[in-house]
């Protein structure tokens, strides 16, 4: 597939998820102003006095428009819960979960890659045994179970503003967890490899063998798999920020889903949207390069 | 040996008014918050038996009265209840004469006992999971080897909308499908509504699967010769498709219901799902006072119920002569 191509499905892709969003807010009975929690006191007058000041008793049509015209020239519109606009909303909180998420993956593919290379040389080593074992528990820990327990653990450590470190340490966990075994496959494939086999016979130490061959001809695997690890984190970031309540994408869209803000949900999710379509993107156009470059040299 | 650790653990989900002392959502508000009470064992004029002392609070704290042993009764009538919801019995594995009672992992805050409650959690995540798999799996089925064997616009337009609901990453996909049902449904169909997000998002992989293999089958030599002989639609896809999806439907499975039991899970977790007082695992693990694990570690007993029923699953399954996915848990949602 041509980059134009590529780049021109994963902005239909958006478009549809947007689509997708503005279609199951219509769905939903009511609106944010039907149950406002906490503020049972508003008479029917006063809700519709807000109704018409937000333009939720427009038409369906108009207000989708006008909220994509906003969205297009970078204004996506009002949070009605938040009494803000979304934009100054959406961008920080973003960036927080691409913070934590960001290490988080540092943390995890920096332990497990190596541990991974050394798991698949040494196929039949014991301490493989304890590493499967290990791993298999990990995988029964979702972000759900994990992230009470390392609550608790950093309560009896001490302390209450850890900020980062809680969600980095259960991101990592979770994604160490669920990367491992794919990691080793991958390095495993590549061990096996007719030209990795040559330049082993030819006397290339392990290390470069490793570096040199098997990496640079795994990268393209290991790029799909990172393009996943981005979804994966996304998804462990709702639970870990509810837990902890770190102010975060996960737990806005949290929020946007329990508030019924309007602008505010499809935003939070189209932003999720574009976020994994396009690590998946970068990942595609990086092997395409990576195939052209080698077709070449 | 698979099999049978299966049939138990079903049986002890089904039968969990049985084998708890009390319901999961009896109170008892003066034992509220209460340490385990076990039954130990004493000797006396009778030879041995076993026995449960009663609870007090003193000054904030838990006190066993250990001059009034209660003696524990086995197979005895307690509370009556409704066994699998159809029979009508008090039987209870183990239960202590009054005042004391028997409770294996203590009491929550409002006095009801933590064993029923997890296992009963654990059933209904279970059960919910089970059936939001069938439902997907069989519906991704039909709509994946439908969209693959006729191909055109069905085939494109399938594919289209599994692009479209996969860049939403699992529990963004979930909460996006939730946001389109009332917030704080009537109690009554609050599972229903969970079972419609679960399968909504689930039955894009299997979907996806299905569209691939049937996509595939419709150019195999056998299914044209068939067609040459003048086989009908009807034969076709019972004869040849189906026979040739059913494996993959049953791969399909392995990751797909530990993902759905954390999903389950994790709605509740965040409010969106089950909610009180329906139990359910997420629910279980959201009142966790993770706070007092170090004194109180049966605090987590929900957290390694949800491990348990995970571990015990990737177990059965490894032993299923099926190719095993590289990650278990959670590939999909």
């Amino acid at each position: 597939m041509s980059a134009a191509r590529r780049l021109a499905r994963a902005l239909a892709t958006v478009a549809g998820v947007l689509m997708l969003g503005a279609a199951l807010q219509e769905l939903a009975p009511g609106d944010a102003l039907t149950d406002l929690s906490g503020h049972t006191h508003l008479s029917q007058a006063e809700r519709d006095r807000l109704r018409h000041r937000y333009g939720l008793d427009r038409p369906a049509a108009l207000r989708w428009g006008a909220w994509l015209q906003g969205a297009l020239r970078g204004d996506p519109g009002f949070s009605i819960a938040y009494q803000r606009p979304v934009g100054d909303l959406v961008w920080p909180r973003w960036r927080r979960t691409a913070a934590v998420g960001g290490l988080a993956f540092l943390l995890a593919w920096g332990t497990a890659l190596p541990l991974a290379a050394a798991a698949a040389l040494r196929r039949g080593a014991p301490w493989r045994l304890g590493l499967n074992a290990l791993n298999r528990i990990f995988l029964a820990l979702p972000a759900l179970a994990l992230a009470p327990l390392v609550l608790a653990a950093m309560l009896v450590a001490g302390g209450d503003g850890f900020g980062l470190i809680g969600p980095v340490v259960v991101l990592a966990l979770v994604e160490g967890a669920r990367a491992l075994p794919a990691l080793e496959q991958s390095i495993q494939t590549g061990l096996e490899r007719p030209f990795v086999l040559a330049a082993r016979a030819r006397g290339r130490g392990m290390a470069g063998v490793l570096l040199g061959h098997v990496l640079r001809a795994e990268l393209p695997a290991l790029l799909s798999l990172a393009a996943l690890a981005v979804a994966h984190l996304l998804t462990g970031s709702v639970i870990v920020e509810a837990t902890f309540g770190y102010p975060g994408l996960g737990s806005l869209a949290l929020e946007a889903v329990v508030a019924r803000d309007p602008h505010l949900l499809i935003t939070t999710f189209g932003v999720v949207a574009a976020t994994v379509v396009g690590a998946n993107l970068a990942a595609d156009s990086a092997a395409a390069a990576l195939a052209h470059a080698g077709s070449v040299s | 040996m698979r099999i049978l650790c299966a049939v138990a653990f079903c049986a002890l989900l089904l039968g969990a008014e049985f084998v708890a002392p009390v319901g999961g959502t009896v109170q008892d508000r003066v034992l509220s918050g209460a340490p385990p009470s076990l039954p130990r064992l004493r000797w006396s004029s009778g030879g041995p038996e076993w026995v449960v002392y009663p609870l007090e609070r003193l000054g904030g704290r838990w006190r066993f009265q250990s001059d009034r042993p209660c003696r524990v009764s086995f197979l005895a009538g307690g509370e009556s209840y409704r066994l699998l919801g159809l029979f009508e019995t008090d039987l209870h594995l183990a239960i202590a004469a009054t005042p004391a009672r028997l409770s294996w992992l203590g009491m929550d805050e409002l006095g009801r006992d933590r064993f029923a409650r997890v296992i009963e959690g654990t059933r209904s995540s279970v059960i919910l999971s089970i059936v939001a798999l069938s439902v997907a799996v069989l519906s991704g089925l039909l709509l994946g080897a439908f969209a693959g064997w006729k191909g055109g616009f069905a085939d494109r337009g399938l594919t289209m909308v599994a692009d479209m609901l996969l860049a939403l990453p699992g529990l963004f996909l979930l909460l996006a499908l939730r946001a389109a049902l009332p917030l704080l449904p009537a109690p009554g169909i609050e599972p229903l509504l969970v079972l419609a997000v679960l399968c909504c998002g689930a039955w894009i992989p299997v979907a996806r699967a299905a569209q691939a293999q049937a996509r595939m089958l419709r150019e195999e030599g056998f299914v044209v010769a068939a067609r040459s002989c003048g086989a009908g639609s009807f034969w076709l896809l019972r004869r040849h498709l189906l026979p040739g999806l059913w494996p993959l439907a049953r791969a399909q499975m392995v990751p797909l219901l530990p993902a759905l039991i954390i999903a389950e899970a994790s709605l509740a977790y965040l409010g969106l799902g089950l909610r009180e007082p329906a139990i359910s695992l997420g629910t279980l693990i959201a009142r966790v006072s993770v706070a007092h694990a170090l004194q109180q570690p049966w605090e987590l007993a929900p957290i390694l119920a949800l491990m348990f029923v995970l571990l015990l699953g990737s177990w059965l399954v490894s032993g299923a002569r099926m190719p095993r996915p590289a990650s278990w848990s959670g590939e999909t949602i």
